[in-house]
C-alpha cells in the first residue's frame, strides 16, 4: 500500500538529565501539562497533519512506552489504513539481535518495515519536544524547493547557539553548512531534530551508513554525508512554541509557560488537538478551604488546601492547610495537610507527609521529589 | 454477569427535566460537569461485567447517538458484546402517548430473543448510583423470584422522588403494590427503575404488555405482575438519586457537591465512564479562583466560583461570579456577571445581561445555546 509520508519517531533515549523521572519509563513517556506525555505531540502532530502510518522506535525502558504508544485509538490512528507500531530492536536471521546504534541505525534497522509502505517521503521526530506542527506545510516547503532533505529549524537566541546543532544557510533557505555546537556560530538556526527525507535517497544513506564505522547518527554522519555529496538540503523554519524538555529545570519551564505564556502554547485550541489517554476520573474538586488560582490543572485533582502557580496532574490530592507554589506536581501524589511544597517537581504517586516543607521559591534551580517524603524531614 | 444482556430503557413522560428536557432526551442530559445522566447506569453495568447492553431511545437520539459512538469507552467494543441503540418505532412518532417504553421494547423484541443470555437486568437512565449488579443476580438467584427489583428507603419522599415509582412491600420482602411517590408520605421505598429477571419471563412480560393496553409503560406490567408473579425486592443502601424532574436535577447536583455523598457515588475502584472530549486541564489565571466546587477539564476561570459546577471547555470571565449553579460545556461568561442558583445550559453565552439570579427554591434556567 503506497504512503505518501510515513512518520518516524525516536523514542528511544532515556534523557538522563531528567534524573529519577526517567529510571524506569523512556523520556517520551514523561508526564507533562497536567495529563499529558511528551510523546503525545509528535503522534497529536501527526493525526492532525494526516499522517497515516507512524512508526515509534523504543529502546530504553520501554515497556510502558510500547504499551502506551500502541494504542493507537488515543490519536484516532486506529483506522484499517492507520497505525501507531512500535519497533523495539528485534532478532534478525542475519545479525541476530542488535540495539540500535544511533539514530540512523534505527531508521536503517527499520528499512523493511518503512519499505513495505512504499512511502515516498519519511519524516523523521524525536519523542521528546514539546511543540504544535503542521508537517503537511513542512512537506509541501520540501516539494517546492525540490529537496532531498529538509530540516525544520528554530531560531534561537544567538548567544545560546552554541548549545545546538546550527545550520548555516543561504538565502534562499538552502543549507550549506551544518555544525554540531559550534563555539563560534555564524548563524542562529537550530536543528529540532525534524527532517524529511526522499526515502530512496535516505535509504541508500542508511544502507552505506550502515556498514561504516560511524556514530550512525542523522546530526554527526548523515545530513553531513549528503552535504559532501551536494544534495539538496533546506532549511525549513519553524516560527511556533518549542522546547526541548531534557532537563528538570527546562521541563518545569515548559510546564510554567502553560500558566505564564499561554498564548504562547494553547493546548485547548479545538483546531489542533493534543490527544492523550482518558483517565476516567471525575472533574477536579476545591474544597470549601480549598483554593485555586494562576495554575493549571487536571481532572480528579482533589483541593483542601491552597495552590498558586503550579501545573497540577490528574488525580492530585493537597490536604488542608497545605500551600503549594510553583510546584509541577505528576500524576496521583498527594500532598500532606499543612505540607509546603514550592518550586519542585513531585514525581508520580509520591506521598508528602503532613507538616513538611520541601523545595525553596527562591532557588534557582528546580528539585525533583521522587520518593514519598516521609514526616520529619524538611528539606527547605 | 456474562449471561445478563443489560437493557438501559428511557425515562417515563411523567419525569422530563423541564427545560433541558426540551432539547435533549432526559438520557443524555449533562451531569456533574463532565458526565451525561445515562453514563452511570451504563458503568454500573460494563464494571458489573456485562458485556452485552441494548440502549432503548424515545426521541432525539443526536446527542445520545454520539456520546454512545462506538461504546468504546465502556469497555464495550469488542468482538464478545457491545452496546448497540433501538429506537421507539417510527409509525407512533406523531402519536406520543403511544410511545412507552413497552412499545419500543415490543417493536425491537426480535433483538432481545435473539441475544444468547439467560437474564435481563433493566435499569433507566435517570437513576443515579453506584452499584455492583453481581450482587443483585445473586440474590435473585437465591431467593428463587421471578423478579427481584431495587429499592431504596427514603425517610423524606414528601419532599424529594416526586413522581417515583414506589413499592409496597409485605415482610418476606415479597412486592405487594407498586404506586408512585406524590409526596404524601415521608417514609416510602422508592423503586429504583432498575430489575433483573429471566429473559424468558421478560419476553413473555412485554407480549402481555402489549396486548393489555397499548398504552402501558413497564411499571404497568410490573405493578399487574405483582398479582400473579413472585416479585420481591432488594433493598439498596447507597448513594442514590433519581434525575427525574428540573428542581431534582439541581438539587441532586448540589447535593453532589457534598464530598462525603460523592464519594459514595464516585469511587476510585468503580470508575463512571464517559466520552472523552481531550480537553486540556482547566486554567486559571487573572485571579480566577474556586471554592467548593467541581470544575471540569478545558476551562478557563478568570472569575470567582463557589459551590458550583463547571462543566468542560467553559470560560468565565474576570471579575464574575458564579455561586451555587450548574453550568454546562461550552458556556461564555463574559466579564462582570453574577450569577447565583442558575442552570445555564449549553452553548449559551452571558454577556450583555450582568446579573442572573434564581433562588434555591426556584433555580433560574438559561435555555441551550441563548446568547443574553
Amino acid at each position: 500500500m503506497k504512503n505518501k509520508m510515513v512518520a518516524m519517531i525516536l523514542a528511544g533515549g532515556r534523557g538522563s538529565r531528567l534524573h529519577e523521572l526517567t529510571e524506569k519509563v523512556a523520556k517520551p513517556a514523561v508526564y507533562y501539562g497536567g495529563k499529558y506525555r511528551i510523546i503525545d505531540f509528535p503522534l497529536s502532530n501527526c493525526a492532525n497533519s494526516d499522517i497515516k502510518i507512524v512508526g515509534v522506535l523504543t529502546q530504553y525502558e520501554s515497556v510502558l512506552l510500547n504499551a502506551y504508544a500502541s494504542g493507537a485509538q488515543r490519536w484516532g490512528l486506529d483506522t484499517d489504513d492507520a497505525g501507531v507500531f512500535v519497533l523495539p530492536p528485534r532478532e534478525k536471521l542475519e545479525g541476530g539481535l542488535q540495539v540500535y546504534r544511533g539514530t540512523a541505525d534505527a531508521i536503517a534497522q527499520n528499512i523493511d518495515f518503512l519499505d513495505q509502505y512504499e512511502p515516498e517521503y519519511v519524516l523523521i521526530l524525536s519523542g521528546d519536544h514539546i511543540y504544535k506542527m503542521n508537517y503537511d506545510l513542512m512537506l509541501e516547503y520540501h516539494q517546492q524547493r525540490k529537496a532531498d532533505c529538509s530540516i525544520a529549524v528554530y531560531e534561537v537566541p544567538i548567544e545560546e547557539a552554541s548549545r545546538f546543532g546550527i545550520m548555516n544557510t543561504d538565502l534562499n533557505g538552502q543549507i550549506k553548512e551544518f555544525e554540531e555546537k559550534p563555539e563560534h556560530p555564524k548563524s542562529n538556526l537550530a536543528s529540532m531534530g525534524i527532517y524529511i527525507f526522499n526515502w530512496k535517497t535516505l535509504r541508500k544513506y542508511l544502507v552505506d551508513d550502515m556498514k561504516k564505522d560511524t556514530d550512525h547518527d542523522f546530526g554527526k554522519n548523515i545530513i553531513p554525508q549528503m552535504l559532501d555529496d551536494g544534495k539538496r538540503l533546506f532549511a525549513y523554519i519553524y516560527k511556533g512554541y518549542w522546547k526541548d524538555v531534557g532537563t528538570l529545570d527546562s521541563l518545569w519551564e515548559a510546564n510554567m509557560d502553560l500558566i505564564d505564556n499561554p498564548d504562547q502554547i494553547n493546548l485547548n485550541d479545538d483546531g489542533w488537538k493534543i490527544y492523550t489517554d482518558d483517565s476516567n476520573t471525575p472533574p477536579q474538586y476545591v474544597g470549601d478551604d480549598g483554593e485555586i488560582i494562576n495554575s493549571y490543572v487536571d481532572q480528579g485533582c482533589v483541593i483542601e488546601g491552597k495552590v498558586d502557580h503550579c501545573v497540577l496532574c490528574t488525580g492530585v490530592k493537597v490536604g488542608k492547610g497545605a500551600v503549594v507554589k510553583d510546584a509541577v506536581i505528576l500524576p496521583h501524589s498527594v500532598i500532606g495537610e499543612n505540607a509546603v511544597v514550592e518550586k519542585c517537581i513531585v514525581g508520580e504517586k509520591i506521598k508528602v507527609a503532613k507538616g513538611v516543607h520541601i523545595g525553596n521559591s527562591r532557588a534557582k534551580k528546580v528539585t525533583l521529589y521522587a520518593k514519598d517524603v516521609k514526616g520529619g524531614e524538611t528539606n527547605a | 454477569m456474562r449471561r445478563t444482556l443489560g437493557i438501559m430503557i428511557f425515562t417515563h413522560d411523567s419525569n422530563k427535566i423541564e427545560g433541558i428536557g426540551d432539547y435533549v432526551s432526559a438520557s443524555a442530559v449533562s451531569f456533574l460537569g463532565r458526565y451525561r445522566a445515562v453514563d452511570f447506569g451504563l458503568s454500573n453495568m460494563a464494571n458489573s461485567g456485562i458485556d452485552s447492553i441494548q440502549v432503548f431511545v424515545k426521541e432525539k437520539p443526536k446527542s445520545l447517538v454520539e456520546h454512545l459512538d462506538s461504546g468504546r469507552q465502556y469497555n464495550m467494543n469488542t468482538k464478545r458484546g457491545g452496546i448497540r441503540m433501538y429506537f421507539a418505532p417510527e409509525h407512533y412518532s406523531s402519536m406520543t402517548n403511544y410511545l412507552t417504553d413497552v412499545s419500543t421494547l415490543y417493536y425491537n423484541k426480535i433483538w432481545i430473543e435473539r441475544e444468547n443470555k439467560d437474564y435481563v437486568l433493566i435499569t433507566n437512565s435517570n437513576m443515579i448510583f453506584s452499584f455492583d449488579f453481581n450482587k443483585l443476580l445473586d440474590k435473585h438467584k437465591e431467593s428463587k423470584a421471578d423478579i427481584t427489583v431495587m429499592y431504596k428507603e427514603c425517610n423524606s419522599a414528601n419532599k424529594q422522588f416526586i413522581n417515583c415509582d414506589v413499592v409496597e412491600l409485605n415482610r418476606q420482602n415479597g412486592v405487594k403494590t407498586i404506586t408512585q411517590n406524590h409526596g404524601d408520605k415521608a417514609k416510602r421505598n422508592i423503586m429504583m427503575g432498575t430489575c433483573i429477571m429471566s429473559k424468558d419471563i421478560f419476553l413473555g412480560m412485554i407480549d402481555q404488555a402489549y396486548h393489555t393496553s397499548r398504552l402501558y409503560w413497564l411499571r404497568d406490567i410490573l405493578s399487574d405482575a405483582c398479582e400473579y408473579l413472585d416479585v420481591r425486592g432488594y433493598k439498596y443502601d447507597g448513594y442514590f438519586a433519581s434525575i427525574n424532574s428540573f428542581k431534582s436535577y439541581y438539587d441532586t447536583s448540589m447535593e453532589l457537591l457534598d464530598t462525603r455523598k460523592r464519594n459514595q457515588l464516585l469511587q476510585d475502584e468503580w470508575p463512571v465512564y464517559t466520552q472523552t472530549k481531550d480537553s486540556a486541564p482547566t486554567r486559571y489565571a487573572n485571579g480566577g479562583k474556586a471554592v467548593g466546587s467541581l470544575v471540569s477539564n478545558g476551562c478557563l476561570i478568570q472569575g470567582d466560583v463557589e459551590h458550583s459546577i463547571i462543566g468542560r471547555k467553559v470560560n468565565i470571565g474576570k471579575n464574575t461570579v458564579i455561586k451555587n449553579s450548574v453550568i454546562f460545556p461550552d458556556v461564555e461568561i463574559g466579564d462582570n456577571v453574577v450569577i447565583e442558583n442558575a442552570v445555564v445550559d449549553k452553548y449559551s453565552s452571558i454577556h450583555k445581561v450582568k446579573e442572573i439570579k434564581g433562588t434555591d427554591e426556584q433555580p433560574f434556567y438559561v435555555r441551550r445555546g441563548d446568547t443574553i
